[in-house]
């Protein structure tokens, strides 16, 4: 206890310094300097790194898709300020705020997911599953309803903290989560799905729920989406794409990327061919290594130094993230950390596994590195409630 | 807060289990990248990188005497690029077509050849028309994506030179065809076989005779492209460009105006056969149909081959401007007497009589006969006792009285041999192997029942008949006396008849190692290889001896004086030689052979070899230092079999003779008879230029 103990002071003498240049200008500045104060430099670090990798290779992989070399790129760092816009508004606001509001944040989702269903929502690649938005920016309700379900889930297993999760509150938790999945399987987009079937088995993990009634829910969601493929609710490309009875030498299918990604990773050795000269990911070899192949592009052009260095800041992240899930003043807090390592993890270990070619083709983006704004200002918000929960641990 | 304290201890769990999920992904990483990298860079490559290659000039092949026999040239080629719109195609085919007097569907079926590369242009015609060039370059809009490349082709300018002096004989090049060989485009089993070594779908490549032997000097390298394209197929840079060389000169030993001599007289020869009457059957009207022959010529004092004819032929002009279908398969009908066949070497026929050279050397050194020995020879000889009695008899019943070994020789006594044969015979019986295979044992030392090596492609091996190879192929057989070496089998091969096979070429080899004094040389087709535009020697290629035969020179005077008794008086091919013109001082000796074919004519052999012996006081020199070394004498075998051709005597026989004057013409040469010589032009090639 002699560490928290001088953490506490460490703490008091932090807000007493900001206090001198931030409160006495006599009202809210745009920027919380009291709060950055507080932040976890280590956590932010890491994840300001792992987007400095993201944007260089974004550019490396996307230059020669199309005649702009910088069309990719620019959007991407216009979703990134948008991010960092997100960020920094949902530092200002305490963590505690969305448990109160946690159902409102359900309700919000769950609309957003539901109206992209109907003729204002428009389609591509065989899903519904955008808003369009000025400027050609596109909106993908499905990556923000990840935070949505982790703020709202977060919250309904807060209220009935004190005890193991019984059977009929694990029902409740399910129903709660069954109609944001089921909406999105209507459009259909089963990895974004994956990742929310992630986010409720971390909860249910960490929130208490008998091992075997975890392993039933697992074995449930495994049926789920057995029965899901089989019922025929995909289209062919989302069948590739999920590399279910594809086959060896199919070129243009999803065996053919996995095959693409592995050669193009092998490639790499130790240093790699170095930034931008990756002969794969410069003539374009590769499909999709913008957005969900973009380690491949970090092997071949950065070798084991440069994939390892990223896999280890996000060992970084996730190890972080954990640790403020243990010092989170509340419970609340250790649920909101929680999601966010559960939904993080599955998607590093998913979309890098399925790189290596141990991990079957799902379209699932890589936190932070990916090409897409959507993606990239939830990952930027999740961050913020991590961020958030440490700030205020002794609150 | 008991749950709290709880939730610690699964964030504990799950921070476990994230860990190990992370080790997982650095174990793997690790493997990909580390562990077996070389391979995947190597497979990257295959991705990105095109090799494309472009053909060299094929090199020159010249006679003996430096003679362009073969050489390449440009011709305009019509060609389609790649990327036309439907539209586009649609409208081109059907005026390209038009233009080039070809169906749509061949221009067609090329477009959508596999064979072809996506990167590069489709081949459409050869040899087009300059008129045709022009129309077809004024007028893109109905030609688009259609030029014109300059390609290489081969010529022959000595057969066109020849066409000129003898149309009617020479206006096809047929005279040295399978010797030549020719150059057509690479089919998929050579492509296979040449797999790595830069054939592209439309090059081209020797097929058969010289053009195949020496492939690889004469293709020279061709230029290699490496093309970095991007995964749209879009070219991204030019890695590598290696510029052609040309192909090297090959200077053959081949004489071209002794294979001349030699092809026509194998045509006359068989033209002549064509109007002897056939005397073994009862019809006056049968004569012979003489279908194939076959001619070879060779250097006896280094086993170079100067002159190698085989007919029927074929026009290897038309391959090389491409041969249309239903010609092909005509060429390959045996109801038109295969003319791709190369009978010199591909020809196995039973030897007759010639073969009687080789047993009497068997008999003579395993001692089983003493030459001085008379053999009453009444037409016909006896053997086993009463009352399982073979009679075998004469060729053609006559009986030739008392003879001895040399005039067994040279009037041909069936009688004599089949005497020996028996001999042979009971030494086997008496399971003495050394004496009962002297004649087997000692055709193998000559090189028969084996390839000669002269390298051509698919040469035959014939066939030395022994108790092993009776066994073998009458194994089943419900009669077991034919697994046996009977006395008849030893008779028939003494005689050089029964299961016995020889290719003319073997033949040819086995009597110019006996000639030469026992030096059995592997055939050589080429002397030189040159550089291109045949300024330098690159190297030579050396005769290639292969065994030294021990051949006792008082044996070999003893078979050598029979032979040339052959050739004079009573011999056996004295109506053939009567009257023979030779340079003073040059002597010849040969073997008439009249071997029977089950169910067909008689084949027609001769062997003959010129200049057995030098007089006193000159040396004997290989053919092509005869201009070098004035005064020296040459030595050559001359082989000729007709297929279907009746006695050794009436057509091999002058076929042979003929060969040997216009040698003996060409060594100190008549103006009248002679093609007038022309002076090597050394001309300028651009080394590598390809189109």
């Amino acid at each position: 206890m002699a560490y928290q103990q001088l953490e506490r002071q460490r703490h008091h003498r932090r807000t007493m310094q900001a206090a001198s240049h931030g409160l006495d200008r006599g009202g809210r500045t745009l920027v919380d300097r009291d709060m950055f104060a507080r932040l976890d430099w280590v956590l932010l670090g890491a994840c300001v790194a792992i987007l400095c990798f993201g944007l260089l290779m974004v550019y490396s992989s996307s230059r020669n898709k199309v005649d702009d070399d910088y069309y990719f790129i620019i959007r991407q760092a216009v979703a990134l300020v948008l991010g960092i816009g997100v960020f920094t508004w949902l530092l200002r606001v305490d963590y505690r705020k969305f448990r109160d509001f946690s159902m409102l944040a359900y309700v919000l989702t769950v609309s957003a997911l539901f109206f992209v269903l109907t003729p204002i929502g428009s389609e591509a690649g065989g899903a519904t599953s955008w808003y369009e938005l000025p400027f050609d920016f596109q909106l993908q309700p499905a990556e923000l309803a990840k935070f949505g379900l982790i703020v709202a889930l977060a919250g309904y297993v807060n209220e009935h903290r004190g005890a193991d999760i019984d059977p009929w509150r694990l029902t409740v938790i399910i129903a709660l989560a069954a109609v944001p999945i089921g909406l999105v399987l209507l459009q259909p987009d089963l990895g974004t799905d994956m990742v929310l079937l992630s986010i409720v088995v971390g909860l249910l993990a960490v929130g208490g729920v008998r091992g075997r009634y975890l392993l039933a829910l697992t074995l449930l969601a495994v049926t789920m989406v057995w029965a899901v493929i089989e019922i025929g609710m995909l289209t062919e490309y989302q069948l590739e794409r999920l590399n279910i009875g594809g086959s060896g030498d199919d070129t243009q299918g999803s065996a053919y990327n996995q095959d693409q990604s592995i050669k193009t990773i092998g490639s790499g050795d130790w240093l790699g061919f170095g930034l931008f000269q990756g002969p794969q990911t410069r003539l374009g070899f590769v499909p999709e290594q913008h957005t969900d192949f973009i380690f491949t592009a970090v092997g071949e052009e950065l070798g084991f130094v440069g994939a390892g260095s990223l896999l280890l800041l996000f060992a970084i992240v996730l190890w972080r993230t954990w640790r403020i899930a243990q010092l989170a003043s509340d419970y609340y807090g250790t649920l909101v950390c929680a999601g966010v390592l559960a939904m993080f993890t599955f998607m590093i270990v998913e979309n890098v596994g399925m790189c290596l070619g141990v991990m079957p083709v799902t379209g699932i983006p890589l936190p932070f590195m990916s090409y897409g704004g959507s993606a990239m200002i939830t990952c930027c918000a999740c961050m913020a409630l991590v961020q958030n929960v440490y700030a205020n641990r002794f609150n | 807060m008991m749950s709290e304290a709880k939730s610690r201890v699964r964030l504990g769990i799950t921070g476990i289990v994230v860990m190990a999920l992370f080790c997982g992904l650095f174990a793997r990483l690790w493997f990909l990248q580390i562990a077996s990298s070389e391979s995947f860079a190597a497979q990257t490559e295959q991705n990105r990188v095109r090799v494309l290659h472009e053909s060299a000039t094929r090199g020159t092949i010249l006679d003996t005497n430096g003679r362009e026999i073969v050489e390449s040239a440009f011709v305009n080629t019509i060609r389609v690029r790649r990327g036309l719109t439907d539209e586009e195609r649609e409208a081109m085919v059907p005026n390209l077509a038009e233009v080039l007097d070809v169906t749509q569907g061949y221009i067609n079926k090329r477009l959508d050849s596999v064979r072809y590369s996506p990167y590069e242009a489709v081949p459409i015609k050869n040899g087009v028309s300059f008129d045709k060039l022009v129309y077809i370059k004024e007028r893109p809009e109905m030609f688009p994506k259609v030029d014109v490349v300059r390609r290489s082709v081969r010529l022959y300018p000595v057969f066109e030179e020849l066409a000129k002096i003898y149309p009617s004989l020479y206006a096809d090049t047929t005279a040295a065809s399978h010797l030549l060989g020719y150059v057509g485009a690479i089919n998929k089993d050579e492509q296979k076989l040449h797999k790595g070594e830069g054939y592209g779908p439309d090059d081209v490549i020797g097929k058969g005779g010289v053009e195949q032997v020496f492939e690889t000097e004469l293709r020279g390298n061709p230029r290699k492209r490496k093309l970095e394209i991007d995964s749209r197929g879009r070219l991204v840079q030019v890695l590598n460009d290696r510029p052609a060389e040309a192909g090297n000169d090959v200077q053959l030993t081949m004489d071209i105006d002794i294979q001349r001599i030699a092809d026509e007289s194998l045509v006359q020869g068989m033209r002549n056969a064509g109007y002897l009457q056939d005397t073994s059957v009862k019809d006056r009207f049968k004569t012979y149909g003489a279908k194939g022959g076959a001619v070879i010529v060779l250097d006896a004092t280094d086993g170079s081959v100067i002159a190698m004819a085989s007919r029927p032929s074929f026009d290897i002009r038309e391959f090389t401007y491409g041969t249309p279908f239903e010609k092909f398969a005509a060429l390959n009908d045996p109801a038109s007497n295969s003319p791709l066949l190369n009978r010199v070497i591909q020809g196995e026929y039973a030897p007759g009589s010639t073969w009687k050279t080789f047993t009497a050397l068997a008999a003579l050194q395993t001692g089983i006969v003493d030459p001085e020995v008379v053999v009453i020879d009444r037409g016909f000889i006896e053997f086993g006792d009463e009352p399982n009695v073979q009679t075998f008899k004469n060729a053609k019943k006559e009986a030739h009285g008392a003879v001895k070994l040399r005039g067994a020789i040279q009037v041909s006594s069936d009688v004599y041999f089949y005497a020996l044969g028996f001999k042979f015979w009971r030494a086997f019986s008496d399971a003495n192997r050394v004496k009962g295979y002297a004649i087997q044992n000692l055709a193998r030392d000559y090189g028969f029942g084996d390839q000669t090596g002269i390298g051509l492609p698919d040469e035959h091996f014939g066939r030395i008949p022994d108790q092993k190879f009776k066994a073998t192929i009458n194994k089943g057989n419900p009669d077991s006396s034919t697994q046996l070496w009977l006395p008849g089998d030893s008779a028939a091969l003494a005689v050089g008849q029964g299961d016995l096979l020889v290719t003319p070429l073997q033949l040819a080899a086995g009597y110019a190692a006996f000639a030469n004094g026992g030096t059995l040389y592997q055939p050589r087709l080429a002397r030189l290889i040159l550089t291109p535009g045949g300024q330098q020697v690159l190297r030579e290629i050396p005769s290639q001896p292969v065994t030294e035969i021990n051949l006792d020179p008082t044996i070999r005077a003893q078979v050598m004086d029979g032979l040339k008794d052959a050739l004079i008086g009573i011999g056996s091919a004295q109506p053939a030689f009567s009257g023979l013109s030779l340079p003073t001082g040059w002597q010849v000796a040969g073997k008439t052979g009249t071997a029977e074919v089950f169910g067909k004519q008689d084949t027609s052999v001769f062997a003959g070899i010129l200049n057995p012996d030098p007089p006193e006081g000159s040396v004997i020199c290989a053919h092509h230092e005869l201009l070098l070394k004035p005064g020296c004498i040459p030595q050559y075998v001359v082989v000729s079999f007709i297929e279907e051709g009746g006695f050794g005597a009436s057509v091999a026989a002058p076929i042979v003779r003929r060969i040997m004057e216009a040698i003996g013409a060409k060594v100190t040469p008549s103006p009248a008879d002679d093609i007038p010589p022309k002076v090597r032009v050394i001309r300028e090639k651009k080394p590598g230029s390809g189109d």
